[in-house]
């Protein structure tokens, strides 16, 4: 077979395997982008919902601790201080000695506190912890029997300050080992001074182990108050979403924006963007706790799609497969049609050649048939001029048969191919040598 | 006496037709292609009465002369010869030009000059 029309069947083969592949590709393409899409879509609704669910608590948090330090501020000089404030801050401990909040107490106009004072080292009962439970709670927080700070004149201050105040929400402060921050109802007598506060104190960690721990695994999270503050950071990612969200000032118009909500009746302000942090695209849900909170998860782009990209990869191997499939389908395809016509060729050679050893033959055969009637009719009687005939055509003939029997043998031993045109070797019929069956008979 | 025109490429087939037409006493005239066989007719003085021409030539074939041979000088007495009658496009060709043709090999006594004198003598118009 020619090689241009073998390589034009190949061609045509890429071809066809090329273009039956453009649909595979491109449904591939439209699956992965909308893959994509809706995984981004169901995974920032789980992150959403789990976030709602955080500021819930969270808003549940600070209006206990109101509700509680209310309370206690109003029942103050009513009894007995120790055991009020015991039974408060017992609602805040779990059954196993850990507490949400590191202690209440009260604080007197010049920022002491009193005896009172209560911290987080009871059980739920409001009996001490045993020994070996403190023992264990003091490795991970030594403070745990003594968390308060120096003085709490900020506290009296921000209530001082203004005589209608009657709640106080401090912003994230320093204490050792941590950070805390302090929530605070005033007590006021009847011209509206300040006689003293009731504060409970809770650390930025306690606020993360206890509200949000159980369900930030894999998740980069953190929490930060109203003065931009951090408070605690989770996974490598959360300071640098923060940090953005901070410096572009969303932080601060969350907040205001949850200050505006929280006076509607709900928890705070609610939203989410599209961070690009350092070449690493990802998705912030944020919420605020009024305009005291704000915390924020950011999940990078590739988790968000990480279930679809699962899906999105077999799909792909299974795509691939049937591209090959389709592609060696095809080969095989092309393989026997070229076989099939290459047998065709042969065949269609071998009738040409067949047809060009019968006309040779028949050309040889009217000389030899000629010559011999020539002389076995008497036309011929010239001893010489018969000499000449045998001598000359038929002997020309008789070497032309031998050279054809011997170009047939050779064919049959392979050592000769035939032509497209049905010649032996790669001449036309009229180009082969005379003395290998004439020119053009 | 009559002169007939043999196109045959293959010296020993034409010099065996000529041996024999010479033998039944024809004059003869030669050529070993169309285009030369054309060129010998028309030189010819006297034309020849009977231009016997082999179907497969170098270069055009005896088709080609036959119909040259009518165009240009209406001459009409031509007879094919050919090895190729078992080809289906030479015989359609034939009976195109419906011209008495003798197939190869050729059976000089007992066909060709038999023919060749009915022919001429304005009988036989047909193999």
């Amino acid at each position: 077979m020619k090689r241009w029309r073998r390589l034009r069947l190949w061609r045509h083969f890429a071809g066809v395997t090329i273009v039956l592949a453009i649909p595979v590709v491109a449904v591939y393409f439209f699956l992965a982008a909308h893959m994509q899409a809706s995984e981004e879509a169901r995974f920032a609704s789980a992150v959403n919902n789990q976030v709602d669910m955080w500021q819930e608590r969270l808003d549940d948090l600070v209006r206990d601790a109101r509700v509680d330090t209310r309370d206690d501020a109003m029942l103050l000089g009513g009894g007995d201080e120790l055991a009020l404030l015991r039974r408060s801050l017992v609602r805040y401990i779990f059954p196993d000695g850990r507490s949400r909040v590191e202690g209440i107490a009260v604080v007197n106009p010049d920022g002491r506190l009193r005896p009172s004072r209560q911290a987080a080292v009871i059980d739920d009962q409001g009996r001490p912890l045993a020994p070996a439970r403190l023992t264990m709670i003091k490795r991970q927080r030594p403070w745990v029997d003594n968390p308060w700070l120096s003085d709490y004149n900020f506290v009296i201050e921000a209530l001082a300050r203004d005589p209608g105040r009657r709640f106080f929400f401090s912003r994230l402060r320093d204490a050792p080992g941590r950070k805390v921050l302090v929530l605070a109802s005033a007590r006021r007598d009847r011209q509206g001074r300040l006689q003293a506060a009731v504060i409970l104190q809770v650390a930025a960690r306690q606020i993360f182990d206890n509200l949000f721990k159980a369900g930030s695994r894999g998740q980069d999270t953190w929490l930060m108050d109203r003065s931009g503050r951090l408070g605690f950071t989770r996974g490598k990612l959360a300071r640098a979403s923060a940090e953005r969200f901070r410096g572009s000032g969303r932080a601060r118009r969350a907040l205001a924006a949850g200050a505006w909500v929280a006076g509607q009746g709900h928890p705070g302000a609610a939203g989410q963007r599209w961070q690009d942090l350092d070449g690493t695209r990802g998705l912030l849900v944020f919420r605020t706790q009024g305009d005291n909170l704000l915390v924020g998860v950011f999940t990078t782009e590739q988790a968000m799609v990480q279930k679809g990209g699962i899906l999105l990869r077999a799909f792909g191997g299974v795509s691939l497969l049937a591209i090959l499939l389709l592609a060696a389908g095809g080969a095989i395809y092309t393989f026997l049609a070229l076989r099939r016509e290459g047998r065709m060729v042969e065949l269609a050679t071998l009738r040409r050649y067949a047809g060009t050893v019968s006309h040779r033959v028949r050309n040889e055969l009217v000389t030899l048939y000629g010559q011999v009637e020539l002389v076995s009719s008497g036309l011929i009687t010239d001893p010489e001029k018969i000499a000449g005939a045998f001598g000359g055509p038929v002997q020309d003939s008789l070497d032309n048969i031998m050279t054809m029997v011997q170009e047939l043998e050779a064919i049959s031993r392979g050592e000769m191919q035939l032509g497209y045109e049905g010649q032996a070797g790669d001449d036309t019929m009229f180009k082969v040598g005379r003395n290998q069956g004439g020119e053009g008979r | 006496m009559s002169r007939i025109l043999v196109v045959e490429d293959e010296s020993g087939v034409r010099r065996t037709i000529v041996d024999w037409l010479q033998a039944g006493g024809y004059q003869t005239l030669e050529a070993s292609a169309a285009a030369a066989g054309l060129a010998v007719f028309a030189e010819a003085d006297p034309k020849p009465d009977v231009v016997l021409v082999d179907i497969k030539l170098p270069g055009e074939n005896g088709f080609w002369l036959c119909d040259q041979l009518s165009q240009r000088h209406g001459f009409e007495r031509v007879i094919f010869i050919t090895a190729f009658f078992w080809e289906e496009e030479t015989r359609l060709q034939l009976a195109a030009r419906d011209k008495p043709y003798f197939e190869k090999p050729l059976k000089f006594q007992e066909i060709v000059l038999p023919f060749l004198r009915d022919y001429l003598a304005g009988g036989e118009d047909a193999s």
